[in-house]
C-alpha cells in the first residue's frame, strides 16, 4: 500500500516508516504541511497517517485540503496525534477522517493492524 | 317716692337677672355657668346699690354701703374663678377652692365686724373694738387689693388662654376679656378713681355702666353661638306661658268649668311644652354627638393623612435604596415591559451594551434591528439562536457581542411574575461579562491538551521503540535483555496511564469530559472491557471468567467509551489486586430498573475503616499501598464519575485477605440519567 506519513517528530516518523516498511508498504513520508501537500501531489497515496500539530499548517487544514479537492478526497486518513480532546476528535470526524489514534495509548502493532483492515482487499 | 338712682339701678338688676337666667339656662358648660353665677352677683350688687341711695337712716346706709363692698368683692372671686376654668372647663384645684373660701369669710368678718368704717371719702380706721357698737364699720385696703390683685389675675389667666388654646377658644377668651374690661372699668373708675378726685355725683350711675358688659356678652354669645338660643328661648317662654296659666287657674270666677278647664289647659300645655323642649334637646343632643363624629371623623382623617404621609415616605425611600443597589451593581440590568419594551437600564448595563439609556428607554428593539449602535441590545434581548428568550421561566443564555468591544456575556432572562397572574407583566435581564472567565477556561483547557501532548510524545517514542527491540526486529534481544526491557515497557505503560489518568479527572472536574451518550449493547461492552484486561500483558496472572447471562440484555443509554474505561480500570484493579492463583469473575444481569455489573475477585481486600474514603481522589488503601507501589489513586475516582454521570451507582463489599465485590448499577430507563453538562449559573 502506498502510505503516507505526516508526523514532525523525526524519531516517531522514523518508528512508523520502518514498521511500515518491514510490513511491506511503500512509504512517502511529509515532516510539515508544505511537503505534504507536495507529497500528496505525485502519486497520490493509498493512506495518509496524518499528525495534528505540525510546525506549519495544522493536520485539520491538511484534511480540509484534501477534502476539497477530488483527487485527494476518497484517500482514507488516519489521524495519529497525541491530541485526545472530544473537540479535536469531532472536528477530525467533521472533516473526514477515517479514523484517529492516539499515539501512547496505541502498540504499532495495533497500528498496523488499523492500516490492514484499510488495505483494498479487506475494504 | 322712690329716688331715680334707686329705681335706675333696679331696672338694672332686673336685665342683668334675666341676662344671668338666660346664660344659666343656655348652656352645660361649668365655666359658662359660674359666669352666670358672676352676672347673677352683679345683680345683686346692683339691687344693694338701688337699696343705698333709697334708705334714709344712718343703720342702713353704712349696711348697705357694706354690703355693696362684700358683693363687688364676691363678683371679683367668682370672675377670678371663671377665669381659671374658662374656656376648655377646667376643674378648678381644690386648694384653689379652699383659698377662695377663706378669703370671702375673711372678707365677711373685716366688712361687717371690724373697726374700719367704709365711707364715700375711702375708709376710717377707729380705735374702738366694740364690735356691737360699731356693727357695721368695717373693711380697709383689703378691699382694693383684693380687688385689684383678683382682677388682674383673672386678666392674666385669660391672655394665657388667649395664648395657648386653639384660635377658636382663643377668639371666645378674647371676648369675654374685653367684655369684662369694658364692664368694670366704667364702675371702678365712677365708684373708685372719681371719689378719689372729690367727685362723688356719678356714684349712682356705676351699675348703668356696667350694662355695658352684659350688652356686650349678649352680643358675643349671638355671634359666637356660645349658647343656644332657641333652647333658651324655649324654655323662657314656656316658663312664663306655664306661670301665668297656672296663677290663672286660682283668678278664675267660675268653680266647675273654669278652674277645671283653666287646670286641663295649664296640665296639657306643662306637658306640650315639656315634650316640646325635650325635642329641642334631643335634637341639639344630636347636634352636638354629629358634631363629635364629625370632629373624630376630621381627626381619624387627618391621622390617616399622617400615616399616607409616612408611608409614602417611607415606600420612596425603600425605592430609592433599591434603584441605588441596582443603579450600582457590577452586572448589568435591562428591564423589559409586557410589551417588550425597555423600560429600566443600569449604568453596567449602558458600559457593556455600548448604548445610553436615554436613547433607548420605551423603545422596542426588534430582532431586524439594523442600527450598529444598538447591535449589541439586539443581541442579548434576542440571543441568536436560540429563538424567543421570553417565556415563563428562568433562561440562561450565553451571548457574544462585539460592540463597544468584544464580549462574552451570561445573560440570564427572568420574567417578573405578579402574584396572581398567569402572564409576566415584564421581564427583566441580568447580564454578566463572562469574557474573562471563558478565555481563562479556553486556556486551561488548551493547556491540559498540550500538556498531554507534550507528555504523551516522548512516552509514545518509547513505547513503539521497546515495542521494536521486544519484537525481534532489530535482531533477536538476548534473554538476560528481555526481562528489563519488558519491565521498562511496562512500566512506560504506567506512565502512559497515569498521564491518561490525571487528564480525565482534569477533564472531569472542568466539565469537558465529552459524554457521547448512545443506545448499546451492555454484555458486548463489558464482555470487550473484560477481553482488553485480559490482553494486556502481565506477569503472572489470576484467572479471569466472564459470564454472560442467560437471556439477552436490554439495550442502554451509556458512553461506550467512557463505561469501558469504567469497566476496565474495575478489572484490572480485580487482577492487579489479586494473587496469580486467585481468581476474578464478571457477571451482567438484569434486575428490576437496572443492569447489575459484578466484579468479584479473590484478593487482598480492603480495610473497612478505608471503604467510606474508596472513591476519594488520590487515595489508595494500606493493603493495596503494601501490594503495588506505584498506583495514582485515581482510578476509582474516575469510575465513580463516570457511572455517577450515567445516573448509575457503585457499591463495594469487601472482607480482607478474602476479596472485593463491585456492584455497579446502571438504569435501564434513559430518563434517570442526569442533563448533559448544565449551564452553571454563576
Amino acid at each position: 500500500m502506498r502510505i503516507l506519513v505526516i508526523e514532525d517528530d523525526k524519531f516517531l516518523r522514523e518508528l512508523l516508516i520502518g514498521k511500515l516498511v518491514a510490513e511491506g508498504h511503500e512509504i512517502t513520508s511529509a515532516t510539515d504541511g508544505k511537503e505534504a501537500i507536495v507529497a500528496l501531489e505525485n502519486p497520490v497515496p493509498e493512506l495518509v497517517l496524518l499528525d495534528l500539530l505540525l510546525p506549519d499548517l495544522s493536520g485539520f487544514e491538511i484534511l480540509e485540503k484534501m477534502k476539497a479537492r477530488d483527487a485527494w478526497k476518497p484517500v482514507p486518513v488516519i489521524v495519529l496525534s497525541n491530541l485526545d480532546q472530544k473537540e479535536d476528535l469531532d472536528r477530525a470526524k467533521k472533516l473526514g477522517a477515517t479514523d484517529f489514534m492516539i499515539k501512547a495509548n496505541f502498540s504499532l502493532n495495533e497500528i498496523l493492524a488499523r492500516i490492514q483492515k484499510l488495505a483494498p482487499g479487506n475494504k | 317716692m322712690i329716688p331715680l338712682a334707686s329705681l335706675v339701678n333696679w331696672l338694672i338688676a332686673l336685665l342683668v337677672g334675666a341676662f344671668g337666667i338666660i346664660v344659666y339656662a343656655g348652656t352645660t358648660r361649668k365655666s359658662t355657668r359660674i359666669y352666670a353665677v358672676v352676672s347673677f352677683f352683679v345683680q345683686v350688687w346692683a339691687i344693694s346699690v338701688g337699696a343705698y341711695f333709697y334708705t334714709e337712716t344712718p343703720y342702713w346706709l353704712v349696711f348697705w354701703n357694706r354690703f355693696n363692698h362684700f358683693v363687688a368683692s364676691l363678683i371679683a372671686v367668682f370672675y377670678y374663678l371663671f377665669s381659671t376654668m374658662y374656656p376648655l372647663d377646667r376643674k378648678p384645684t381644690r386648694r384653689m377652692v379652699i383659698g377662695l373660701a377663706l378669703l370671702i369669710i375673711l372678707e365677711w368678718y373685716l366688712y361687717f365686724y371690724s373697726n374700719i368704717i367704709i365711707h364715700d371719702e375711702g375708709f376710717t380706721l377707729r380705735a374702738s373694738l366694740d364690735r356691737y357698737h360699731d356693727l357695721f364699720k368695717s373693711v380697709g385696703p383689703l378691699f382694693y387689693l383684693s380687688f385689684a390683685a383678683l382682677f388682674a389675675l383673672a386678666f392674666k389667666n385669660f391672655a394665657k388662654s388667649i395664648r395657648e388654646t386653639e384660635p377658636l377658644a382663643a377668639q371666645e377668651a378674647r371676648t369675654v376679656l374685653i367684655g369684662t374690661i369694658m364692664g368694670f372699668a366704667p364702675p371702678v373708675l365712677v365708684d373708685i378713681i372719681l371719689p378719689k378726685l372729690g367727685f362723688y355725683d356719678a356714684y349712682w350711675l356705676a351699675p348703668v355702666l356696667a350694662l355695658g358688659w352684659v350688652v356686650f356678652t349678649l352680643y358675643s354669645i349671638a355671634r359666637h353661638r356660645i349658647l343656644n338660643v332657641r333652647l333658651v328661648f324655649a324654655e323662657v317662654s314656656v316658663l312664663v306661658m306655664s306661670v301665668i296659666l297656672f296663677a290663672n287657674i286660682f283668678l278664675s270666677e267660675q268653680l266647675v268649668f273654669g278652674v277645671a278647664g283653666r287646670v286641663v289647659i295649664f296640665l296639657a300645655f306643662a306637658v306640650v311644652g315639656g315634650f316640646f323642649i325635650r325635642n329641642i334637646i334631643q335634637k341639639e343632643e344630636q347636634k352636638e354627638k354629629l358634631g363629635i363624629l364629625t370632629k373624630e371623623l376630621a381627626s381619624l382623617n387627618s391621622s390617616l393623612e399622617t400615616q399616607v404621609g409616612e408611608r409614602t415616605q417611607e415606600l420612596t425611600a425603600q425605592r430609592v435604596h433599591t434603584e441605588t443597589i441596582i443603579e450600582n451593581l457590577t452586572n448589568g440590568i435591562v428591564e423589559y415591559g409586557r410589551d417588550l419594551r425597555i423600560v429600566r437600564m443600569n449604568r453596567a448595563a449602558e458600559r457593556l451594551l455600548g448604548v445610553e439609556r436615554t436613547a433607548v428607554l420605551g423603545k422596542v428593539i426588534l430582532p431586524t434591528e439594523e442600527s450598529p449602535a444598538l447591535s449589541s441590545l439586539r443581541e442579548i434581548t434576542y440571543p441568536r439562536g436560540t429563538g424567543s428568550s421570553f417565556g415563563s421561566e428562568l433562561l440562561v443564555q450565553e451571548v457574544t457581542v462585539s460592540k463597544p468591544k468584544e464580549y462574552e456575556f451570561q445573560v440570564a432572562t427572568a420574567p417578573i411574575m405578579a402574584a396572581g397572574f398567569t402572564e409576566p407583566a415584564g421581564y427583566i435581564k441580568v447580564i454578566r461579562d463572562i469574557t474573562r472567565e471563558k478565555q481563562v477556561s479556553r486556556e486551561k483547557s488548551e493547556f491540559i491538551s498540550i500538556a498531554a501532548h507534550q507528555l504523551r510524545t516522548p512516552l509514545s517514542a518509547i513505547k513503539w521503540t521497546l515495542e521494536v527491540i521486544l519484537g525481534g526486529d532489530k535482531g533477536v534481544v538476548p534473554d538476560k535483555g528481555h526481562v528489563p526491557l519488558s519491565r521498562a515497557h511496562q512500566t512506560n505503560e504506567k506512565m502512559i496511564d497515569l498521564v491518561n489518568d490525571l487528564l480525565n479527572v482534569a477533564r472531569i472536574e472542568d466539565g469537558r469530559f465529552g459524554y457521547v451518550f448512545g443506545v448499546h449493547n451492555i454484555e458486548e461492552i463489558v464482555a470487550a472491557a473484560v477481553q482488553d484486561s485480559i490482553s494486556s500483558p502481565k506477569e503472572q496472572m489470576a484467572s479471569v471468567l466472564f459470564t454472560r447471562p442467560e437471556h439477552p440484555l436490554p439495550q442502554i443509554s451509556c458512553d461506550p467509551d467512557k463505561l469501558s474505561l469504567a469497566l476496565h480500570n474495575l478489572i484490572d484493579n480485580a487482577i492487579q489486586y489479586t494473587p496469580h492463583d486467585g481468581k476474578v469473575e464478571v457477571s451482567a444481569r438484569e434486575e428490576g430498573e437496572n443492569i447489575v455489573v459484578k466484579i468479584q475477585d479473590s484478593g487482598i481486600g480492603i480495610a473497612e475503616k478505608d471503604i467510606p474514603r474508596l472513591f476519594s481522589k488520590f487515595f489508595r488503601s494500606e493493603q493495596a499501598k503494601r501490594m503495588r507501589g506505584d498506583g495514582s489513586g485515581l482510578g476509582l475516582y474516575i469510575v465513580h464519575n463516570i457511572i455517577a454521570r450515567h445516573g448509575g451507582t457503585i457499591d463495594v463489599q469487601s472482607k480482607e485477605h478474602v476479596g472485593t465485590t463491585f456492584f455497579v448499577r446502571l438504569p435501564l430507563n434513559a430518563s434517570s440519567i442526569p442533563e448533559a453538562d448544565e449551564t452553571i449559573y454563576y
